[in-house]
C-alpha cells in the first residue's frame, strides 16, 4: 500500500496513547492496587477498598456533583452571553472580523494567573468595583460577596471560558446562508422569530461543541474556585491533587480521578448528543454530505 | 459503423475501456462500462448528474481506481498507474488553479518537476500565447476572470504535450456568451493539437457544437455513442431522444417490424394512430416503444386528414415560439412563427419519413 | 451596523478587557497598595522588574519551553490535520476523538497521571516532560486551526497537481504546503502561548524547573505586588505582539493566495 495522508495518522495516535491515553489507563490500575503506609509505597495488591471508598463516602459524590453543576451553570451563562455577540460579530464588515477575532482570543492566551491575579484586583474590597459603587454613593461597605464566592467563581469560569463558545457559535452563523434570514423575514418573521426558527435551529451543532468544550473546562478547573471560591472553592480536582501529593493516597486519587472523567463525559455527551440529535443540526450536517 | 467512417479512416483508438465498475456505497456510478476513444477525436461524455461521466473520466486520469475492467491507453494497461504517470492531463471543473502561484508559475508547474529541464519560459509563453493569454503571466488567478481561469486551466493542462486532454465540465461555470466564444477556441485548439478531447458535459448543445463523437451516459452506462447527427436522427432510446432536444414521444405498441435495405423499420400502434417509420435495431413485436418527433418535423396543418390538437403552453423562443399542444393524450412540440392562443384547437401533420421508432426504456 | 449590534460588541469587550485594564492601570500607579483612588504615575515597577532575578530566570525558562512546545505542536498538528481530513480515514471519529482527548480532560487530571506514569516506570519530571505534555495539550488546537485550513482548500489542487506529473510528495511540498504557511504560523504561536500561560501542567510536571507561572504563583500567594502587574503587562504585551504577527502574516499569505474568487 503507498503511503498516504491516512498513514499520518499513526504517529500521531502513537503521542497521543503514550503520552493520553495511557496515563489515563494506568489510572485503572492504581485504583486498584493498595497503599502500604509502613513503607510508604503502593503495592499491587488488588482490592476494591478504594472504589468502595468513593462510593461509600458521600463527600466524593457531593464534589463530583458540585464540578458537575459549576460546568453546566458556566456553559448555559455561556451560551446566554455567546448567542449575541457571536451575531453581533457576525454582523461586523469582513474587514473587521480578524479584528474581531484577535480581540476575542487574546485575554484566551493569558496565563490562568494573570487572570484570577486581575480578577481579585477588580472585585477585591478596595477594587474597582467597589470603589466605583462607592462613588456613586450606591453603598457605604465593600461588598463582600464579590470576592472568595461562588459568585466569583461561576464570574471569572464564564470569563475563562466564553471565548470557546463565541468562537464555535459565531464559525456556525457565519456557515448559516444570510439569505436565509433574509428569507425568514421576508416571509414575515420578527428579527426573534428569525432567530428562533432559523438560527437557532441551523446554528445548534456550534452550540453543541461550545457547551462541550466549556463545560468540560469549566468543571475541570481547579485554580479558579481553588483561588478565589474562598471556603466554596473545593473541588474534585483538589481533592486528586491533595490524595496524589499529600496524603499519597495514589489509590483513591486515581479512582476519583476515573469516576470524575467517567461523569463529565457522560455528561457532556449526553447534552452535546442531545443537541446533535435535534432536527437543525441533522440538517445541517445532511446538507454537509457530499 | 457507418457513422464513424469519418474518423476511422487511418485512425485507431488511444483509449480502451472494457468492463468498468466503479461503486459508492450502495450506488453504481458506472456499471459495466465498455468505451473506446479514437486518436485525434472529440470524444464527449454527455448526460444528467451522476450518470457516471465524470467518474469516467477520473477513472482514464487516475484519482479513482476501477473496482472491476481494464483500461488500456497507447496499448499500455493502466492499471496501478498513478496519476502523475500517466500521459494525460485534465482541466478540472473550475479550474483549479494553483492559487499561490502566478499564471506563469501555473503553466510552468509541470516543466518544473523535473530537476533540469531547462528554461521553461519560451514553452510556457507558446502554452499562454495558443490560448490567448500571453499578457496575463505576472498575474494571479483570482485577479483573472472566469474565462481566462479557463484558458489558463487549458493552458497548464496542453503544456506537458499530453497523449489525451480530458476536460471535465470545462465551461459550466461561464455565462453563455463566453461559453460560446470558448467551445470554438477549444475545437480550434483540438484541430491544432491533433490530440484526443475527451470531454463530460451534461449540456447537449454543448456536446454537439463540439465533438465528433458523443456517448450518451444514464445511471452508470453507455445507452449510446454516435456522431451528433446520428444521434439526433436515430436515438437509440426514448431516453436519448428526450435528452438530446425538445421531441415529442408518443408511446405505443409495435405490431410489426420490416427491414428495408439495411435499416429496420416498424409499424407502431399509438393513440394518434397507427404509425409506420424507420425504427431502431432490435425492437420484438409486441414490445412497447415511443414515436419521436422532433419540432422541426410537425406543422399546423389544415388538411382534413390532420391530427386534432389543443395548445396548451406557448413559450417565445427568441425566432420562433414552441408550442405544446395535446392529442389523444400525447404532448406534442412543434415550433411556428407566430404565437398560437392556449385553447386553440388546431390540425397538426408530421413527416412520417423522418420520425423514428424507439426503444421505451434505458 | 446596527446601535444594537455595536452595542453588545462594546459590551463584550468590556468584560473581556477590563481585568486587563485595571491590571495595566495599577502598573503604572505609584502606590503598593492595589486600591482607589490611584495615586500617581510611576514606571518604577518596571523598573523593579528588571532588577528580579527570579522573574528573569524565569522568563527565559518559559521562553525555552515554549519553543519547541511551540515547533511541535505544529508539527504533529499538520500530521493530525493531514490525516483527519484525508478521504478514506478509517475510524475517523476516534481518532478525532483522541485528538481532542487532552483539550477535554481536567489539566489536572491529566498531569497528575502523567506524573504517575513517569514515576512508576522512573522518569523524572523536568523540561522535557513539561514540553511533552505541553505539547499534547496544544496538539487539539494546532490540528483545528490547520485543519480548518485544510478543508477549506479545493482536494481539485492535489489532484491537478498529481495530474500534472507531480508525485504526491511533490504536490504536498509544491501545492499544500504553501498555502497553509499561515495556519501553520498559527499553530505555532498558539502552542507557544498556550505554554507561556500554562500553570496547571507546571505544578505538577516542572520538576525543579521553574518556568515564569510558577514564580509568580509562588509569589502571588503571598501577596498582591504592583511589580507582578508590571510583569503580568509586559508577558501581555508580549502575547499580543505575537497573536498581531501571526494574523498580519496570516492576511499577508492570504491576500497574496487568496482562494479562488471570480471577480465577474
Amino acid at each position: 500500500m503507498p503511503f498516504s495522508r491516512v498513514h499520518l495518522a499513526f504517529p500521531v495516535v502513537l503521542a497521543l496513547v503514550l503520552g493520553c491515553v495511557l496515563p489515563l489507563g494506568l489510572l485503572l490500575v492504581f485504583s486498584v492496587f493498595t497503599v502500604d503506609m509502613d513503607a510508604f509505597e503502593m503495592v499491587p495488591d488488588l482490592s476494591g477498598h478504594s472504589w468502595a471508598q468513593i462510593l461509600s463516602n458521600p463527600v466524593f459524590a457531593f464534589l463530583i456533583g458540585k464540578a458537575v453543576v459549576s460546568g453546566l451553570v458556566t456553559s448555559g451563562l455561556a451560551a446566554l452571553v455567546g448567542y449575541p455577540l457571536a451575531l453581533a460579530m457576525a454582523r461586523l464588515p469582513v474587514v473587521w472580523k480578524g479584528v474581531a477575532n484577535i480581540v476575542l482570543l487574546t485575554p484566551l492566551y493569558t496565563g490562568e494567573i494573570v487572570r484570577i491575579y486581575a480578577w481579585r484586583i477588580v472585585l477585591g474590597s478596595e477594587g474597582l468595583v467597589n470603589a466605583v459603587l462607592k462613588g456613586f454613593g450606591l453603598i457605604d461597605a465593600p461588598l463582600k460577596f464579590l470576592l472568595f464566592s461562588p459568585f466569583t467563581t461561576h464570574l471569572v469560569l464564564l470569563y475563562n471560558n466564553l471565548p470557546f463558545m463565541v468562537l464555535a457559535i459565531w464559525i456556525s452563523v457565519e456557515l448559516v446562508d444570510h439569505r436565509l434570514i433574509e428569507a425568514a423575514r421576508d416571509l414575515g418573521a420578527r428579527p426573534v422569530e428569525a432567530f428562533t426558527k432559523v438560527i437557532l435551529p441551523l446554528t445548534t451543532p456550534g452550540l453543541a461543541v461550545g457547551l462541550f468544550a466549556v463545560f468540560a473546562l469549566a468543571a475541570g478547573d481547579m485554580l479558579t474556585p481553588s483561588l478565589l471560591g474562598g471556603t466554596s472553592g473545593a473541588t474534585p480536582m483538589a481533592m486528586i491533587d491533595n490524595l496524589f501529593g499529600t496524603a499519597f493516597d495514589w489509590p483513591l486519587a486515581s479512582a476519583l480521578a476515573l469516576s470524575l472523567l467517567i461523569v463529565l463525559f457522560g455528561c457532556a455527551t449526553l447534552m452535546a448528543g442531545l443537541l446533535l440529535r435535534m432536527r437543525g443540526a441533522r440538517a445541517v450536517f445532511a446538507g454537509r454530505l457530499p | 459503423m457507418p457513422e464513424h467512417a469519418a474518423i476511422a479512416s487511418g485512425a485507431g483508438l488511444i483509449l480502451s475501456a472494457r468492463g468498468l465498475v466503479k461503486s459508492y456505497g450502495k450506488g453504481r456510478a458506472v456499471d459495466g462500462v465498455d468505451l473506446d476513444i479514437p486518436e485525434r477525436a472529440f470524444t464527449t461524455l454527455l448526460g444528467p448528474s451522476g450518470c457516471g461521466k465524470t467518474t469516467i473520466l477520473r477513472m482514464i486520469a487516475g484519482f479513482e481506481t476501477p473496482d472491476a475492467g481494464s483500461l488500456v491507453l497507447d496499448g499500455r494497461p493502466l492499471k496501478g498507474v498513478p496519476p502523475e504517470r500517466r500521459p494525460v492531463n485534465t482541466v478540472f471543473q473550475s479550474y483549479a488553479l494553483f492559487p499561490h502561484l502566478t499564471v506563469f508559475q501555473n503553466v510552468a508547474f509541470s516543466l518544473t518537476l523535473r530537476r533540469g529541464s531547462g528554461d521553461p519560459s519560451s514553452r510556457v509563453k507558446r502554452a499562454l500565447d495558443a490560448v490567448h493569454m500571453g499578457d496575463f503571466g505576472a498575474r494571479y488567478p483570482h485577479q483573472l476572470s472566469g474565462g481566462q481561469q479557463q484558458r489558463v486551466a487549458v493552458a497548464r493542462a496542453i503544456i506537458g504535450e499530453p497523449h489525451m486532454l480530458l476536460l471535465d465540465e470545462p465551461l459550466s461555470a461561464l455565462d453563455r456568451k463566453m461559453r460560446g466564444h470558448l467551445q470554438i477556441e477549444l475545437k480550434d485548439l483540438q484541430r491544432r493539437l491533433g490530440i484526443a478531447f475527451v470531454y463530460v458535459t451534461h449540456d447537449q448543445d454543448e456536446a454537439f457544437a463540439l465533438s465528433d463523437i458523443v456517448v450518451v451516459m444514464n445511471k452508470g452506462r453507455i445507452v449510446q455513442k454516435a456522431d451528433p447527427l446520428t444521434l439526433y436522427a436515430r436515438p437509440a432510446s426514448a431516453f436519448v431522444a428526450d435528452f438530446i432536444g425538445s421531441a415529442s414521444l408518443v408511446p405505443g405498441k409495435i405490431i410489426a417490424t420490416s427491414r428495408d435495405e439495411m435499416l429496420a423499420n416498424a409499424t407502431l400502434d399509438t393513440p394518434l394512430g397507427i404509425v409506420q417509420a424507420p425504427a431502431v435495431e432490435g425492437l420484438q413485436t409486441g414490445a412497447d416503444a415511443k414515436l419521436v418527433i422532433r419540432p422541426e418535423h410537425l406543422q399546423v396543418s389544415t388538411a382534413p386528414s390532420a391530427l386534432r390538437a389543443q395548445v396548451q403552453h406557448v413559450v417565445f423562443r427568441g425566432d420562433r415560439f414552441l408550442i405544446e399542444a395535446e392529442s389523444h393524450g400525447c404532448l406534442l412540440r412543434f415550433m411556428s412563427d407566430t404565437a398560437l392562443n392556449p385553447g386553440t384547437d388546431i390540425g397538426l401533420e408530421h413527416d412520417r419519413a423522418r420520425a423514428f421508432i424507439t426503444h421505451a426504456e434505458g | 451596523m446596527s446601535r444594537t449590534v455595536s452595542l453588545v460588541l462594546a459590551l463584550g469587550v468590556g468584560f473581556f478587557y477590563l481585568p486587563i485594564v485595571v491590571l495595566a492601570i495599577f502598573s503604572f500607579n505609584a502606590s503598593s497598595l492595589m486600591a482607589f483612588p490611584l495615586s500617581g504615575f510611576t514606571l518604577s515597577w518596571y523598573a523593579d522588574l528588571f532588577g528580579n532575578r527570579a522573574f528573569l530566570e524565569g522568563f527565559l525558562t518559559s521562553f525555552l519551553i515554549a519553543q519547541p512546545v511551540g515547533i511541535l505542536g505544529a508539527f504533529i498538528g499538520l500530521m493530525a490535520a493531514l490525516a483527519v481530513t484525508a478521504p478514506g480515514l478509517r475510524f475517523r471519529a476516534v481518532f478525532v476523538v483522541l485528538v481532542i482527548l487532552p483539550f477535554l480532560v481536567p489539566k489536572t487530571v491529566l498531569s497528575i497521571a502523567q506524573a504517575m506514569l513517569m514515576n512508576w516506570v522512573g522518569l523524572g519530571r523536568g523540561a522535557t516532560a513539561l514540553i511533552a505534555a505541553q505539547t499534547l495539550v496544544a496538539v487539539p488546537f494546532a490540528t483545528t486551526i490547520i485543519a480548518a485550513v485544510l478543508i477549506r482548500l479545493d482536494p481539485r489542487l492535489e489532484e491537478a497537481a498529481r495530474d500534472l506529473g507531480a508525485t504526491p510528495w511533490q504536490s504536498f511540498r509544491r501545492v499544500l504546503l504553501p498555502q497553509l504557511s499561515g495556519a501553520l504560523g498559527a499553530a505555532y504561536s498558539i502552542s507557544v502561548i498556550l505554554s507561556l500561560a500554562d500553570l496547571t501542567i507546571s505544578m505538577f510536571l516542572a520538576g525543579r524547573t521553574q518556568p515564569l507561572s510558577l514564580v509568580v504563583a509562588s509569589e502571588f500567594r503571598r501577596e498582591l505586588k504592583p511589580d507582578l502587574n508590571a510583569m503580568q503587562v509586559s508577558v501581555l504585551v508580549l502575547t499580543a505582539v505575537i497573536v498581531a504577527l501571526t494574523e498580519l502574516n496570516r492576511r499577508r499569505l492570504r491576500r497574496r493566495a487568496s482562494p479562488m474568487r471570480d471577480p465577474e
